[in-house]
């Protein structure tokens, strides 16, 4: 039987497509073509959408957050209560499903937890400013960080009369820029800030009931 | 490959020719030690090899039907552990009960800390589990007289966000982080949160009810500028 | 040779180890005509494998420097502020040189040599051979540049971006094709076991790169299938593609350089039939507690499991096999480290099954844990077996042997020792690492500064790997160069003990 060919490849194909209707197929069709819902929770606007659309700015720093391997340090989804820390270290008030992840047109879940899940990020940390000190020189914020530095992202100019309200202020003496000049984010960097602040998957889903 | 051959003895003892030489025996001698092709033997599986199978595919088959989820997709059944196992991870199982199986309950000062806990996930990546926060970007809620002291105060912060230095226990300090308002979360979801950090770490102060809360941001309605320490006096 | 395999399958007491006396010259001869046809093709795809190999070393030394010292100001300036050289794109680069640049030629490498070896067949339609590596090889070099250029995809082991990825689709499926067409030059009768394991990988893995860029890249499926879809592939590249070479190249070197029988046919087929029905399905482990029903998730958990039954069974009939000659081991570098990569299959194999228990994987997932299980398959069991398929195969079709013995000595200890340090280092720090994750009251700040003691073990594991490498691609060029020792003697670690002749 198995010495032919025909037989051999009639065999690796049945045992392999198992698979491949088992992991993909199966799933694509039981929740691959999931819709986003009217958020239950009774501080919702009317009409409100989740999980909210993934659109303009958002969906160029998803681009940036791809081209710089974010995803090798940073994971995007919230283990449930008996797995992990992950809720008490306050990374997210519930686990993540798959209806949060169905606007975005390519996923981070990630595996590496080098730093911390950034699924909420845009709920803990919601200032532009503190973001893009934090990429331009992430060891002016936490000294022991080893995150790489973004510098690249940012444009180090002189400054034009008032200078730019964007500038990174109060850097430490060894980030800051030289007298005369300032620190303005490239447009990837607004990108990239823009697509953090936007990452909130917070709300109650009908998957995962709120407290009350 | 090579344009010229040559004998190897001719160049260089050591270099080989890559097509005929006339020295075929050295040529040879890699493949005439070469053992003959693998052949297979014809033992038989072992018995005990057999039933090793036969009961790991045993309980492969209770593995799955224990944690199918229903085999699910979209209910909350499917997002939880179920099964033996899954119960006893849970700490007796209680937990595994969500709290929209409960149905409306009244809102005791325990259960406002008990529901605090999760709310505190909210608050915990920058003030830490352990309440202590990060020196010099978060402060500590843990004895702090901001959390232990008035509830006007510490509601406004939550609602609306703090900057500025502040002091604490009679310190002042620069945090260069940011307290973000918090008026997204529900009145019972602020008065949760308030009593947990109240009645946890070594505090000891009354529980903050939903109604405060709910007066509270009626009276402070259109604000959206965060508060600093000086604004905050009256409420002290 | 032929009517032996086809009468009687066992071997009978009066049948040499060695090739029989009376077919002998032209056995011998077939043998001489097929290695002189795998010359060129095989010799391109190592020579390009070990060019990629030491370009997948640098980044990889680079970005586990990185990872501990990300500032380090002792180095120039450039290193650290480098838009291409940023760690989020030296890291994926590494992976993607090192996975289809190395560990995919050295692979189609012994696939092509092992293929003409067991179709007893010279090696017909080289030129798709020369233009498959020539696609793969501007493929990796397009795609290297692309990530490092801030193109990359970000799906993990897909990272090539996708205007590189046609070419490297040609490339495999010419592989395919061309191994499907050697296999129809073969005499009838009895395919060995090595040959399933060949032809399973070149049929599985066109398939799932085919899909897997259509499903990701070009029709992008909605949310978190993407993950499941993204690790169905990735944990399949490694079961389907590298491990079935690795065992091809197991089973055919170590009963060909012993000269025994591999033990049992039965286990053989046992052994690969599940693999195949139970690898293909364990992608779903490395979402454990992700946003995935739990179904799915279990049936990655219980074939996980499952594997227990083909790494048992490849395990004891490897083992089976080696009994009584395990002193070769001490004078066939090609033995040497083939046995080591099998050993470390076993024991990678049985690490998965329990890291994809939820139980452990709770500690273990998101950590420096799960990073030493990928080298110890990639590295301490795949690429440890292409190292001594390349021992043997090289001599032959360049018709020298390894010019010094002590050299294969200087690349097996450095690497054997770089790749444990490397695994106990990220095995324990992971566990440390995890254990912290997992208990709230450690701030995250400390977690990652409790790691760097670590990782700074593990930079220097790879600076041992790369003294290895470098060492094994010198002895590569000079064989090359045909500086090695004349034809004759084989290169061993020491004089064999056993008196019936060469061993390697």
């Amino acid at each position: 039987m198995m010495n032919r060919l025909p037989t051999l490849f009639m065999g690796m194909l049945l045992t392999f497509s198992s698979a491949w209707i088992g992991l993909v197929v199966v799933p694509w069709a039981f929740f691959g073509t999931l819709e986003p819902v009217q958020n239950p929770s009774e501080m919702a606007m009317p009409g409100e959408m989740v999980p909210p659309p993934v659109t303009g700015n958002i969906e160029a720093g998803l681009e940036v957050y791809a081209a710089n391997g974010c995803v090798y340090c940073h994971t995007q989804q919230v283990r449930p209560e008996r797995q992990g820390s992950d809720i008490k270290r306050g990374w997210g008030t519930r686990r993540t499903v798959p209806r949060d992840y169905i606007r975005e047109k390519r996923v981070f879940l990630g595996t590496m937890r080098t730093g911390p899940d950034l699924t909420n990020v845009g709920v803990r940390l919601q200032d532009p400013a503190w973001h893009h000190q934090h990429l331009y020189a992430p060891r002016s914020i936490y000294p022991n960080s080893t995150m790489p530095n973004y510098a690249f992202l940012y444009d180090v100019r002189e400054i034009q009369g008032q200078g730019s309200p964007e500038a990174i202020q109060d850097l430490p003496p060894e980030n800051a820029p030289p007298p005369g000049y300032e620190i303005v984010p490239t447009q990837e960097a607004r990108d990239l800030v823009a697509y953090l602040l936007s990452l909130k998957r917070n709300y109650p889903l009908p998957e995962v009931p709120p407290d009350f | 490959m090579s344009e010229e051959p040559t004998k190897i003895s001719e160049v260089d003892p050591r270099a080989v020719d890559y097509d005929e030489s006339t020295d075929i025996a050295a040529i040879h001698s890699a493949i005439e030690r070469e053992r003959r092709d693998p052949q297979d033997g014809h033992e038989p599986i072992p018995l005990w090899l057999m039933a090793l199978c036969m009961l790991v595919l045993f309980m492969g088959g209770a593995y799955l039907t224990a944690f199918s989820g229903g085999f699910s997709s979209t209910t909350p059944a499917a997002y939880e552990l179920t099964g033996g196992v899954a119960a006893l991870m849970s700490e007796g199982g209680a937990a595994a009960v969500t709290a929209a199986d409960r149905g409306p309950v009244e809102l005791t000062p325990e259960l406002l800390a008990t529901i605090g806990e999760r709310v505190y996930s909210n608050c915990a990546s920058c003030h830490q589990a352990n309440g202590l926060g990060q020196p010099g970007v978060n402060p500590p809620l843990a004895g702090s007289d901001w959390v232990t002291g008035s509830e006007e105060r510490l509601v406004r912060v939550l609602l609306h966000g703090l900057q500025g230095p502040i002091t604490i226990n009679g310190t002042t300090q620069n945090w260069s982080g940011n307290m973000v308002a918090w008026a997204s979360l529900g009145d019972k979801q602020v008065a949760a949160v308030l009593t947990y950090i109240r009645q946890n770490w070594g505090n000891d102060s009354p529980a903050i009810m939903p109604e405060t809360v709910t007066r509270i941001k009626e009276e402070t309605a259109g604000r959206t500028a965060q508060w600093t320490e000086v604004e905050l006096k009256p409420y002290e | 040779m032929t009517d032996v395999m086809k009468s009687s399958p066992q071997p009978t007491a009066q049948e040499s180890i060695l090739a029989p006396q009376g077919e002998a010259h032209s056995e011998l001869l077939r043998r001489r005509e097929i290695d002189a046809s795998c010359r060129v093709p095989v010799m391109t795809f190592y020579a390009s494998g070990i060019f990629w190999l030491l370009i997948g070393t640098a980044l990889a030394l680079l970005a586990s420097v990185k990872m501990h010292w990300p500032d380090f100001p002792w180095a120039p300036q450039y290193l650290v502020e480098a838009e291409w050289l940023n760690f989020g794109r030296v890291r994926p680069a590494h992976l993607n040189t090192v996975i289809y640049g190395w560990a995919t030629a050295a692979g189609v490498g012994t696939l092509i040599w092992l293929m003409a070896r067991l179709c007893q067949a010279k090696v017909v339609g080289t030129p798709i051979l020369m233009v498959a590596a020539v696609f793969w090889n501007v493929g990796v070099l397009i795609g290297t540049m692309g990530i490092l250029g801030g193109h990359s995809t970000s799906i993990e082991w897909l990272e090539i971006p996708p205007y590189a990825t046609p070419l490297l689709f040609l490339s495999y499926a010419m592989v395919a094709i061309w191994t499907v067409i050697m296999f129809t030059q073969r005499p009838p009768g009895h395919v060995y076991v090595s040959q399933w394991y060949l032809l399973g990988a070149i049929f599985w893995f066109p398939w799932l790169y085919g899909i897997v860029q259509l499903l990701l890249l070009g029709f992008p499926v909605q949310g978190s299938i993407q993950g499941i879809v993204n690790w169905w592939f990735a944990h399949n590249v490694l079961g389907l593609w590298f491990t079935p070479i690795g065992l091809a190249a197991a089973y055919y070197f170590i009963p060909k350089v012993i000269g025994k029988p591999v033990y049992s046919y039965y286990l053989s087929a046992l052994g690969f039939w599940s693999l195949a029905l139970f690898y293909s399905w364990n992608g779903g482990h490395h979402l454990i507690g992700g946003p995935l029903p739990t179904w799915v998730v279990t049936a990655s958990i219980v074939a996980s499991c499952m594997m227990v039954i083909p790494v048992l069974v490849v395990a004891l009939n490897h083992h089976l096999t080696m009994r009584g000659k395990w002193h070769l081991l001490i004078s066939s570098p090609t033995l040497r480290f083939i046995v080591f990569g099998a050993m470390m299959y076993t024991a990678v194999s049985l690490q998965g099954i329990s890291m994809s228990l939820r139980s452990l994987n709770e500690v273990t997932h998101f950590t420096h844990y799960t990073i030493g299980h990928a080298h110890w398959g990639m590295y301490a069991f795949f690429t440890m077996t292409m190292f001594g398929s390349m021992y043997y195969i090289v001599p032959r079709l360049v018709d020298c042997e390894w010019r010094s013995a002590s050299l294969i000595k200087w690349h097996f200890w450095a690497t054997f020792y770089g790749i444990l340090l490397m695994l106990l280092v990220l095995t324990v720090g992971g566990l440390w690492q995890g254990f912290k994750l997992n208990d709230p009251e450690v701030p995250f700040t400390t977690v990652v500064q409790s790691t760097i003691p670590w990782l700074i073990g593990r930079s220097f594991s790879g600076v041992l790997i790369t003294i290895g490498h470098v060492v094994f691609a010198y002895h590569f060029f000079l064989m090359i160069m045909r500086l090695g020792k004349p034809a004759g003697k084989p290169t061993l670690f020491r004089e064999p003990v056993e008196a019936e002749g060469g061993v390697a």
